[in-house]
């Protein structure tokens, strides 16, 4: 996946994440919970990282990321 | 001897008092003009009624406090009954000194509600007044203002409890607990005044004696010693610190100001003496060498709970967290600094020391809560910390703690106390001597931290090959493993 593409996945959890704590008004420890854990919700929060520039990424992050971004389009719908 | 007693008798000043009275009284007289040393000679359990007397003329504003002596002047009593100003009732009621039943009269007479309740706190308190409060008007109590419960409470532990109320108060629940350490039924049957047949159905009915012992404060003890004020006042004659420097007072161990003497310095006191002292000489003499030694580091760590305090780690497994060893300095010292802000380093730190879970159940920010995403999946390949990243870790952490934190310090010497690598040898042996020989003896109350000093001589790069050699046959496992950090 180029960087370019990596940066798109990040921005759209990001946006997600955004969704649900101003739309949906769910605090951190709401998400950790609807996620499944405390190690997605750093996975989610990694993908902010990212569109901050805080962290480069490598591609073993791609994956879990994929997945994180379909639970959260499913804490979405729902 | 119990341990209060063993401390509250000022051993210099006692010691004077047998060997040379004259100057004994000369010393305390020379303390009644100024009104700071007046207020040690009060506070001095000791004080002989003479001096006390002197006192009470030269400062009035001392008089109250007069009252809470044991060998305050009866004179003052008949004062304080006469005056019947708030102040002076309540020192009445907790002055030790005995009232008579026509005194107690003519007091009870003048005080409102409260005042005749915390009167009933007395021992002497007489019979009759003990049945008049049982019989107050207590209608005026409030949630703020529970007098009836302070009269059952001192009523309940009154010798002179009237037999009457005693089969009152044994119609209330008696595990009903009065004042927050003991229940009426531990009141009564800890009572002289209570026959030895209802203690018994006491007893029957459950109630076994507790003891409440009062928590014995060394430090205030020691502070109050008369003999401390002669070096603490700079104003006093010179020729009384001498005087008790040649009686091997610790405070002429370390200040070197003062004549060191030849006689032997008892180790148990010095110890004690440093352990409490409030210009935590010894640490001052102590700690700043070990800056010299890059094996020991300084920290400071800021706390709400256990208060903010700097202590000094080692590197590799000497340990010296026992609370018994006095590793910590409380409060803010000039001489003990610190950058007060967290390096990315010690932020991660203090994020690792918390947990993920820690944090996110304390209503984070944001960034922290990021900055903990980060850290703590840092080494799992997945990603590197970019440079603003770290910048991002550093500024979240230093916004979002701030209890519980520890930073790097340093501990510089401090101009009024020499380290003790510029001490003079007969200085370094004095004090290697007072640790010597409470390692010596292992009974002692203070043992370890005897351990931990002798620990810092061993970190100290200064100290000699004699002390080195000394310090490896001390008894010691501390002191012993200390040497070969």
């Amino acid at each position: 996946m180029a960087k370019d593409e990596l940066l798109a996945l990040a921005q759209r959890i990001h946006g997600l994440m955004g969704q649900l704590a101003e739309d949906e008004e769910l605090y951190y420890d709401d998400i950790a919970s609807e996620l499944g854990g405390e190690d997605e919700l750093q996975m989610a929060l990694l993908a902010t990282a990212i569109v901050e520039g805080l962290i480069e990424p490598t591609e073993a992050l791609i994956p879990i990321l994929q997945e994180i971004e379909e639970n959260l389009k499913g804490i979405v719908k729902a | 001897m119990t341990t209060a007693q063993m401390w509250e008798q000022d051993p210099y000043l006692e010691n004077l008092k047998e060997s040379d009275s004259e100057t004994y009284f000369d010393y305390l007289n020379s303390l009644v003009s100024d009104l700071d040393s007046a207020r040690v000679l009060i506070s001095y359990k000791f004080t002989p009624q003479q001096i006390l007397e002197a006192v009470a003329k030269k400062h009035p504003v001392l008089r109250v406090g007069i009252l809470q002596h044991t060998n305050c002047p009866n004179e003052l009593v008949a004062w304080a009954i006469k005056e019947a100003t708030e102040e002076t009732i309540s020192a009445l009621t907790s002055s030790p000194l005995s009232i008579s039943g026509d005194d107690f009269a003519t007091i009870w007479a003048k005080c409102d509600i409260a005042q005749r309740v915390a009167l009933t706190s007395r021992l002497d308190c007489p019979t009759d007044l003990l049945m008049d409060t049982w019989n107050s008007d207590f209608s005026e109590d409030s949630l703020f203002e529970n007098n009836r419960e302070i009269a059952f409470t001192n009523i309940a532990g009154n010798p002179n409890i009237p037999k009457k109320l005693i089969v009152e108060l044994m119609k209330y629940p008696l595990d009903s607990l009065l004042d927050g350490q003991l229940t009426i039924g531990q009141l009564l049957i800890q009572n002289s005044g209570v026959s030895d047949e209802t203690k018994a159905l006491l007893a029957l009915r459950g109630v076994e004696k507790r003891v409440v012992e009062a928590e014995i404060d060394v430090q205030r003890l020691i502070y109050r010693w008369p003999s401390n004020h002669v070096y603490e006042a700079r104003n006093i004659q010179q020729k009384y610190r001498d005087l008790f420097s040649s009686m091997a007072h610790p405070e002429s161990i370390l200040d070197t100001r003062e004549n060191l003497t030849e006689k032997k310095y008892d180790a148990k006191t010095v110890l004690q003496y440093w352990i409490t002292d409030s210009n935590k000489r010894i640490y001052k003499c102590l700690w700043p060498d070990l800056a010299e030694n890059p094996q020991v580091n300084f920290f400071y760590s800021g706390s709400s709970w256990e208060g903010d305090h700097a202590y000094i780690g080692i590197v590799g497994d000497l340990d010296l967290t026992d609370e018994e060893f006095k590793n910590k300095i409380h409060g803010t010292e000039a001489w003990i600094t610190s950058s007060n802000t967290l390096s990315f380093d010690e932020v991660v730190e203090e994020i690792s020391g918390r947990g993920f879970v820690d944090i996110l159940e304390s209503e984070p920010t944001e960034e922290i809560l990021i900055s903990a995403a980060i850290s703590e999946r840092a080494n799992d390949g997945l990603f590197s910390i970019t440079d603003k990243g770290k910048q991002y870790i550093h500024d979240a952490g230093n916004d979002w703690f701030d209890d519980d934190i520890t930073f790097v310090a340093e501990a510089k010497p401090d101009p009024s106390q020499k380290v003790w690598s510029k001490l003079d040898t007969n200085r370094q042996k004095a004090i290697f001597n007072v640790i010597q020989s409470a390692l010596d003896d292992k009974s002692e109350e203070n043992y370890k931290f005897a351990e931990y000093l002798g620990a810092l001589l061993a970190l100290n790069p200064s100290i000699s090959q004699e002390v080195r050699l000394q310090l490896e046959k001390a008894p010691s496992d501390l002191t012993k493993k200390a040497l070969h950090v």
